[in-house]
């Protein structure tokens, strides 16, 4: 499904953290969100996520209007810089709990997830004792695991090793292939243009370009 | 040292935190003193003082001590529910500018760029001196607003021993002496000792962050602490010293007031309790500044 | 169906898990209970009922007029029930909307089913506050071999100095009275804690609360509710008290009013801050 922004702002307090953004995230690509530190990236994924809603403007989600025809996308998977879990259970368990609450994936899907992003065993561990590097893995895991339709992910390959990053690289294009729609953020340029069908460039709250990589189309 | 506490310092005070803190204190040292003005009535002393007369006798006694500033001001006045609040969230509106801050500071990581910097014990006790400050001038400043506003309206009188039983000023009570013979330097040693425990309510919310990592237990600590030690005081005075005749409070959100409002307050047990706390803190403080670790 | 996985979630990570907290309570109500028992000792009358101690720690002050040489005290046991469970019940919301409720409420896909979670745990939370105290109230009469009656003693009507004939013979409403009213307050008040934490920080709302409490304390007035949680302060038991039967609405209206204002306001509540 695709997502379209209409005009939107978003103000938070005095600060104008998106500004009058349009554009359209096609179903079914990896969408780029490129931009310095605090540009307005994450704050463009939690208006997609409904975690947040437009001062003005509109989100559409499909066809349905974020915050009024639904508060949330029907099928969504988040990973918003540093993703929480329950300190006192381990990873399978974090998982377990969230699983439940849509029902619709099982035990065997959780260990595949697990071991696909490679907590396999460390995820026996009690989240507390995990490394910034598990915790980020886990934060992946959370967001894929139910295959969601649309995939939000926020800087997914920071604090991975070199093996972590071309896991986050083969899930996306997994996913991909699945069918979702992915919007990604990442401060690696070449990651970015490796993998995304569009990358929307943003610069203080405002869309600067909006251009397949390799080519400009605004 | 000193630019780390010059740094310190200006992060407690110049903070949205010590704003909500000092204006959280305030709003019941205002209302404690329009309260009051209204109470007060705007009565022109002349004009009291003539409505007493009838040819040239009095009718009746004015009671002019009994209706004066130091009777008035949030530290002195009996009557109204607002120097029960100002006296009982004290320990709350202090922690709030800056007690929090070592508990942020080790959360966030932020803790690790000033061990790279200077050495941590330094900044255990800068941090201590800025929570201090901060906690202080909170119930200074609140004070001193309440006392302006008190002030412009009702006038001073020198208080008279034989109304101390409406003054709640007993012979035997601290600096009950004062009260009738100086009353300007009693209020000022109250306030002067209120602005000492503003510092040491947050200084408990700071050593309470040491041992706690959740920010509103270390926020409410000190609070919750003396509501607690209060029922714990009367228990102890009703059941387990019931035949005595002679209660003395050690509470200090009680003793702050400069009236006995429940027990008699008395110079050691201000001092017991000061020290004790003082005590409390200052070894807390050694113990951690002497770990030396940062995890 | 996902409201239910919501509840239970909380129940187990709200309550099931804060078990320090129903310990932490349940020592200051076994302190109360040993202060009450020392008090009737004292007073070389052992005969006492469960409703007695009920009575003594729930009931608050009588109506407090402020003249010259007398100074307000504060109702430290009545006002301590209270506000530890306020503090207890304070932070839950907050906390799980800053870190694991985010990835729990977009799953749910539906932030009403959320927040209506929330309110039904802090219903059940402080209902097993006061379920943990009527408890033990009852088991350490019983160990004590007190009066195991719902009716309060002459010697408590004495010691409270009431002076009327309600407590004469038990009936309903007083015993309604004495343990729904601190029940419903506390309610009420948490969950009015809990919306105002959509407005404001938790520290200025729980401020907020204890500033109610000492109000109550202070003021018998019918617009303050913490009145209609003190016994002492009923016109059951004493001429010019607050009316329970307004109380009871008032306190169910601020509820739910808190509830339905919470759920508008979480509606449009942009979720902010990091995990």
């Amino acid at each position: 499904m695709d997502i379209v922004f209409e005009n939107v702002t978003k103000k938070i307090g005095r600060n104008i953290v998106v500004d009058n953004a349009s554009f359209t995230i096609k179903s079914n690509s990896i969408t780029g969100l490129k931009g310095i530190n605090g540009s307005g990236k994450t704050m463009i994924m939690r208006l997609i996520s409904g975690l947040i809603y437009p001062t003005s403007g509109k989100v559409f989600i499909g066809n349905k209007k974020l915050g009024e025809d639904i508060s949330f996308p029907d099928s969504i998977g988040i990973m918003l810089e540093n993703p929480a879990f329950l300190n006192g259970y381990n990873g399978y368990d974090n998982l377990r709990i969230l699983a439940d609450i849509k029902s619709i994936i099982n035990e065997d899907d959780i260990c595949e997830v697990m071991k696909l992003v490679g907590l396999e065993e460390s995820g026996l561990k009690k989240y507390r004792k995990f490394s910034l590097g598990m915790k980020q893995r886990l934060g992946i895991a959370a967001a894929i695991m139910e295959k969601p339709e649309i995939l939000i992910l926020d800087e997914p390959t920071n604090s991975l090793d070199e093996d972590g990053v071309e896991m986050v690289k083969k899930i996306l294009r997994q996913e991909k292939e699945r069918g979702a729609t992915i919007v990604l953020s990442c401060h690696d340029t070449q990651i970015l243009e490796d993998l995304s069908d569009e990358i929307i460039e943003i610069q203080t709250g405002k869309i600067k370009g909006i251009y397949a990589p390799k080519e400009k189309i605004m | 040292m000193s630019k780390l506490l010059n740094l310190e310092i200006k992060k407690s005070i110049f903070s949205k935190a010590f704003l909500l803190g000092l204006v959280l204190l305030s709003i019941f040292a205002v209302i404690s003193g329009v309260l009051m003005i209204n109470e007060y009535g705007g009565k022109n002393p002349q004009q009291l003082y003539e409505h007493c007369m009838e040819n040239g006798k009095y009718l009746y006694n004015p009671d002019f001590p009994l209706f004066s500033f130091f009777n008035a001001w949030v530290g002195g006045e009996t009557t109204t529910v607002a120097y029960t609040l100002f006296f009982t969230i004290m320990p709350v509106c202090t922690a709030i500018p800056f007690a929090w801050s070592y508990h942020n500071e080790s959360k966030n990581s932020y803790i690790i760029n000033v061990a790279t910097r200077i050495n941590i014990r330094k900044y255990f006790i800068a941090k201590a001196i800025a929570v201090f400050v901060s906690g202080a001038l909170v119930v200074f400043l609140a004070f001193a607003l309440n006392i302006l506003i008190v002030s412009a309206f009702i006038p001073y009188c020198q208080p008279w021993a034989g109304y101390n039983f409406y003054n709640l000023v007993y012979f035997d009570t601290m600096w009950s002496d004062l009260f009738f013979s100086n009353p300007y330097l009693h209020m000022l040693l109250f306030i002067l000792l209120n602005t000492l425990y503003g510092g040491i309510f947050a200084l408990l919310s700071y050593v309470t962050s040491f041992y706690v990592k959740k920010y509103v237990v270390i926020l409410f600590a000190p609070f919750l602490t003396m509501i607690l030690a209060g029922y714990l005081e009367n228990v102890i005075y009703n059941n387990i010293f019931r035949d005595s005749m002679y209660f003395v409070e050690f509470v200090p959100t009680q003793f702050l007031h400069s009236r006995s409002t429940i027990y008699q307050v008395m110079s050691w047990s201000v001092a017991t309790t000061t020290l004790l706390l003082v005590g409390f803190i200052f070894i807390s403080i050694c113990v951690k500044v002497r770990k030396n670790e940062i995890y | 169906m996902k409201f239910i996985k919501f509840f239970k979630f909380d129940i187990r990570y709200g309550i099931i898990n804060q078990y320090k907290k129903y310990l932490l309570f349940s020592f200051l109500i076994i302190l109360a209970f040993f202060e009450f028992r020392s008090n009737q000792i004292s007073s070389e009358n052992y005969s006492f009922s469960l409703m007695d101690s009920i009575l003594y720690i729930y009931g608050g002050i009588k109506e407090f007029i402020p003249t010259g040489g007398e100074t307000f005290k504060i109702p430290y046991l009545w006002l301590l029930n209270h506000i530890l469970i306020l503090f207890f019940t304070l932070n839950y919301m907050h906390k799980d909307l800053v870190g694991f409720g985010q990835q729990t409420i977009y799953r749910s896909g539906s932030r009403t089913q959320w927040w209506l979670s929330k309110c039904f745990c802090q219903f059940l939370s402080v209902s097993l506050f006061y379920v943990i105290s009527w408890f033990e109230l009852t088991i350490c009469t019983w160990v004590v071999n007190g009066n195991m009656s719902l009716s309060v003693s002459k010697m408590m009507k004495d010691t409270t100095e009431l002076g009327v004939n309600a407590l004469d013979n038990p009936n309903w409403s007083v015993n309604l009275n004495l343990l729904l009213m601190p029940f419903l307050f506390t309610v009420s008040m948490s969950l009015l804690q809990m919306t105002l934490c959509l407005f404001v920080k938790p520290t200025v709302s729980y401020v907020f609360s204890v500033v109610v409490c000492i109000l109550s304390a202070y003021y018998l007035n019918p617009v303050i509710i913490g009145n209609y949680a003190m016994a002492l302060r009923s016109n059951q038991l004493v001429s010019n008290g607050v009316d329970i039967n307004i109380g009871i609405i008032c306190m169910v209206i601020l509820g739910l009013f808190s509830v339905v204002i919470g759920m508008l306001r979480f509606k449009k509540y942009s979720i902010l801050t990091k995990g």
